[in-house]
């Protein structure tokens, strides 16, 4: 941290990027405590609720490390800006989703990266419901395994070594097994397959 | 294929392998249609995870919101917290008070029906197929409220489709709108025998809807345990537990 308390962005990005679970979560109590307030001043001018703002902060959240662990935020990137555009363009368009006539295009910073992401509340209500039940089905093992290697894209030696695993191989065959079961279920519901080509 | 090919795959979706593995990996896949197909089956898979993904990450980030939430409200000091203490007994014996005097008496199934029914708020986007515009259509007149015109259009969709759930749930739901309740009972029992994964626990919370409409409160008693118990994190899981406990009274 400098002395006027910004963290530098360089330093929020690598923690984003490849930081543990302590301090990714340390950054992003960081950027809500400097982001959280302007959202909620742009929400409610637009149109929405205390509770909309927290849901797309929170969903912003959500994609900003998700774009910073596959690589896609670059360094120079100002987190904090960045962060504060991603709320506003998924404020846009939940008000399109809503049918809502409030023109704030001339706020918005064109963001095609986040046309790709399907955003968690997006989702309708039984979707997210059904995502988190398969989530419980999994067991804890399969969940660690399966969401560090895709989602947080940890390498399969660290994932041996958080999962006391006594090789690499270890993990590998774990994580088959897993994705194993995951097509399964996923086979007897085309329902949450429909919504992973949306 | 072994858990290190399967790696493979998913280490060149991730774009990690280094630029003579790629090649190399391109070249398999150009010659290896079994490698191809697996090779589609873990995008999705891997799409799926990132959902999985989400859903997990969006609870830390709820936590981490919840928590600096917190740290910026104002904590009351100890001399008003005594106030505070006296100021909540004194409300809440006047409030049970009030209760006591006008409480509502016990209401009948019907009744109860009429305070907690409301058909279910589906969503039908539409996809380029026939069997979606066919859904849509019929969505936008279920959402009018249309329940006799939208039932065939439901039908026809699940002619086309009949792993179509959404379909189905409107379909049962119209049914029960129309009095035609062995149908809709038809309809959600095919979705909770299934469990399924979109609709099983509105199936469930329509079928002990229409056993209550049908005056069957024990039976729509098991439904709605069966629901709690299933779904723990459900959509009706508030308005079921409010309606076991209005039954038991």
């Amino acid at each position: 941290m400098n002395k006027t308390g910004k963290v530098p962005d360089e330093l929020i990005l690598k923690r984003l990027q490849s930081g543990g679970s302590l301090e990714v979560d340390e950054t992003l109590a960081h950027l809500h405590r400097q982001v959280f307030g302007m959202t909620l001043k742009f929400v409610n001018k637009f149109k929405g609720s205390d509770a909309d703002a927290e849901d797309v902060f929170q969903d912003a959240m959500v994609a900003l490390y998700k774009m910073a662990r596959q690589g896609k935020l670059v360094a120079g990137t100002n987190i904090e800006a960045y962060l504060f555009a991603i709320c506003k363009n998924l404020w846009f368009k939940q008000l399109r989703k809503r049918h809502e006539t409030v023109d704030i295009s001339s706020e918005l910073v064109k963001m095609p990266e986040l046309d790709n992401l399907p955003l968690h509340s997006m989702l309708e209500h039984e979707q997210q419901n059904a995502f988190a039940r398969l989530l419980q089905r999994f067991g804890e093992d399969c969940q660690r395994v399966l969401v560090s290697y895709y989602y947080d894209r940890l390498r399969m030696s660290k994932i041996a070594e958080m999962m006391g695993y006594s090789n690499e191989q270890v993990a590998k065959n774990k994580k088959a097994d897993c994705m194993k079961r995951l097509k399964a279920y996923l086979a007897e519901a085309p329902g949450l397959l429909e919504v992973l080509k949306f | 294929m072994t858990s290190n090919d399967q790696h493979t795959i998913d280490e060149y979706l991730l774009n990690r392998l280094d630029a003579t593995e790629r090649q190399s990996f391109e070249q398999s896949l150009a010659n290896d249609e079994t490698l191809r197909k697996e090779l589609e089956e873990h995008q999705q898979l891997i799409a799926a995870m990132g959902l999985i993904g989400d859903v997990q990450m969006k609870e830390r980030v709820k936590r981490i919101h919840q928590a600096e939430l917190g740290r910026g409200a104002k904590q009351p000091n100890q001399a008003n917290l005594w106030k505070w203490v006296v100021a909540v007994i004194i409300l809440s014996v006047a409030s049970l008070g009030i209760w006591l005097m006008v409480r509502p008496k016990a209401q009948t199934p019907p009744q109860l029906y009429a305070s907690y029914y409301k058909p279910y708020d589906l969503n039908f986007g539409s996809r380029n197929t026939d069997a979606s515009q066919i859904l849509a259509e019929a969505g936008n007149l279920y959402k009018a409220g249309k329940f006799a015109e939208a039932l065939p259009l439901f039908e026809q969709t699940l002619s086309i489709a009949p792993s179509d759930s959404k379909a189905r749930l409107a379909m049962g739901i119209c049914q029960l709108e129309l009095k035609q309740y062995d149908q809709a009972l038809t309809q959600f029992s095919a979705l909770i025998e299934a469990k399924d994964p979109l609709f099983g626990e509105q199936a469930l919370w329509y079928s002990a809807m229409t056993k209550l409409q049908q005056g069957s409160t024990t039976e729509a008693k098991t439904l709605l345990v069966k629901m709690l118990t299933d779904y723990q994190t459900g959509v009706f899981y508030k308005d079921a537990t409010q309606l076991l406990s209005d039954l038991s009274n």
